[in-house]
């Protein structure tokens, strides 16, 4: 089996565990409301890093809950698991998954939208766009800090989400296809999903001609400036 | 008397036994049979990769010549990236047995080994190597980071979310915890391994976390940035012989000069030279086993079990299950080992074993 055939039977095969959504599987359920997905976009060239991001998505987040909280009582934050914003907010503090989520940056991939399903269960999921490609030098970092990471907490849960990791490097390193964008569900199960993308896309005939025209431009820009 | 005699006698069984039975539960049966009247393509394993592993690989060839009376093998050093190049290109007498490597084998690396039906490869790990920076002994010590260093370092600078030309002359314009001594660094060719190393795990490292950086998508253009040195006077590359002559230039360079060596040679000049910390941890037996300092990386050799004799003698070549147990033996690489003379700090003892027995057993690689 090659490396990109098993790397997509992994990939198949993973379901992330979170603590924190374990413990929310835990807490009595209330009837279900109906469900209002919301997503917030954001620009994948905002220079501003994950955690300033993070911190936006939450905000927004917990503005919705709380005009749920407001327009259905207080009955919401008795019995409903730990609400999105903190499941958002969980991100950022040091347990393991912030350090999945450093992992996952250092793959080369950048939070670029937190879809959140108003509803019970909630339904947060956080999307990672491809940002960048990666030296072998990075590779080199990324397996050390994977083994380091396996020496500190050697537990399941860990090792799925260093699976992930490993999942989404080894497919990038395949010359035929890129992860282009990976969906990790914290709830109301954890789940990870990866988009594949043909490296060498078989692009249409409005592609195909829109890229010629930018070709075109790039040398007309490369004559000028050689003049 | 007699009682005495057939004490020692008995003894003596008794250690022989013991004896025997290590090495038979070392080493498996049949592994090291004899075939002599099989066919092999090339007379000397053929050992290739690494540059720096070049002094471990002689004197395992050497042990491996005198104890077993195999040819010695010719080693072809032209770095780990281009040895596994070398390696995972084939499998026959034109192709290397051997890959001496500072670093594991990439996924990549690995994909190309099986694209071309070498999958059973024998991972052989033999212990780390570390490289120390070191200033004068009679200069305030400069406290480093990976992040400092490329600051130090590099022609281009990230400064908010702009790069430009490094505009710093002082350590303490980096940082205003280190000394005001102006920055100079004395760095081997670029040809060199330790080079290499540098720019991968310090240049790279240090700049990896830049925000500005991060958003460069492609890997070329980011690796450019961050290895690129400057070329203001105060980063000098002193050439081949780096290892001899460095510790004479810096004792006789201006305050402030900091120089890279492997941790062994920068042990030796220890009266003149001072090691400086890297994320606050100095170099030692004991941060270099437990991976918690920064310049550590561990030394791989890769066997390619294809080229091994069968079970009739037939073979690419004879001596490659005789070389795992030369290099994987307690003489070679245990604590003081013959290893220990070119500056192989040992793998934790209960890993040595267990990688051992992995070994002999020729138990296939895969990631």
């Amino acid at each position: 089996m090659t490396g990109l055939s098993r790397a997509i039977v992994l990939a198949a095969a993973i379901v992330i565990g979170d603590p924190a959504a374990a413990r929310a599987q835990h807490q009595p359920v209330a009837p279900t409301a109906n469900a209002a997905p919301v997503v917030v976009e954001i620009d994948t060239d905002d220079p501003t890093d994950d955690r300033g991001v993070i911190e936006l998505a939450g905000a927004y987040v917990d503005g919705i809950w709380t005009w749920v909280s407001y327009s259905f009582g207080a009955m919401f934050s008795a019995v409903t698991p730990p609400t999105p914003s903190a499941m958002i907010r969980n991100l950022q503090e040091g347990d393991q998954q912030t350090v999945f989520l450093a992992m996952i940056g250092d793959a080369g991939y950048k939070v670029k939208e937190i879809e959140n399903g108003i509803g019970l269960p909630p339904d947060v999921t956080v999307k990672f766009g491809r940002i960048r490609n990666l030296s072998d030098a990075d590779l080199d970092y990324i397996d050390r800090e994977l083994a380091r990471w396996q020496r500190r907490d050697p537990g399941v849960v860990a090792d799925a989400q260093r699976a992930v990791i490993t999942t989404l490097v080894s497919i990038n390193q395949s010359d035929s296809y890129v992860v282009d964008s990976v969906r990790l569900r914290l709830l109301p199960l954890p789940q990870v999903k990866f988009s594949l993308a043909p490296t060498v896309g078989g692009l249409g005939w409005e592609s195909s001609q829109l890229m010629r025209a930018i070709q075109r431009l790039d040398r007309r820009m490369a004559d000028v400036k050689a003049k | 008397m007699r009682r005495g005699t057939v004490g020692r006698v008995a003894a003596f069984l008794l250690v022989a036994a013991a004896a025997l039975s290590v090495r038979a539960e070392e080493i498996p049966a049949g592994l090291l049979d004899e075939h002599p009247g099989g066919r092999v393509e090339r007379a000397r394993i053929l050992v290739t990769g690494s540059e720096s592993m070049t002094p471990f690989t002689f004197a395992i060839a050497k042990r491996l010549a005198a104890r077993w009376t195999i040819p010695e093998p010719e080693i072809q050093p032209v770095g780990t990236q281009a040895g596994f190049a070398r390696f995972c290109a084939g499998i026959g007498g034109e192709y290397p047995d051997i890959v001496a490597a500072t670093r594991r084998i990439r996924q990549s690396e690995f994909d190309r080994c099986l694209e071309n039906r070498i999958a059973d490869i024998i991972e052989v790990p033999i212990g780390f190597s570390a490289v120390a920076f070191v200033g004068r002994r009679v200069d305030a010590p400069v406290a480093l980071t990976p992040r400092i260093i490329y600051q130090a370092v590099a022609a281009e600078v990230p400064q908010g979310q702009d790069l430009v030309v490094n505009p710093y002359q002082r350590w303490r314009e980096i940082d205003k915890s280190l000394p005001a001594d102006e920055i100079r660094l004395l760095l081997p060719s670029a040809s060199t391994g330790t080079h290499n190393f540098f720019d991968d795990v310090f240049l790279q490292g240090g700049c990896r976390k830049f925000s500005v950086i991060r958003l460069t998508f492609d890997a070329r253009d980011r690796v450019r940035l961050c290895i690129k040195p400057r070329s203001d006077g105060r980063v000098v590359d002193l050439g081949v012989a780096y290892d001899e002559i460095l510790p004479q230039t810096l004792a006789e360079s201006p305050a402030g000069t900091i120089g890279i060596l492997p941790y062994f040679v920068a042990l030796a000049h220890q009266d003149r030279l001072r090691i400086l910390p890297v994320n606050g941890i100095l170099p030692s037996a004991e941060t270099i086993i437990n991976d918690s300092y920064e310049g550590v990386h561990t030394l791989y050799y890769y066997v390619k079990r294809a080229h091994m004799r069968d079970h009739e003698g037939n073979g690419v070549v004879r001596g490659l299950r005789q070389f795992i147990v030369e290099a994987t033996g307690e003489e070679a690489r245990g604590t003081d080992g013959y290893l220990d003379d070119g500056g192989l700090i040992p793998l934790p003892a209960a890993q040595r074993l267990q990688q051992r027995r992995a070994a002999l057993r020729l138990e296939r690689f895969s990631r």
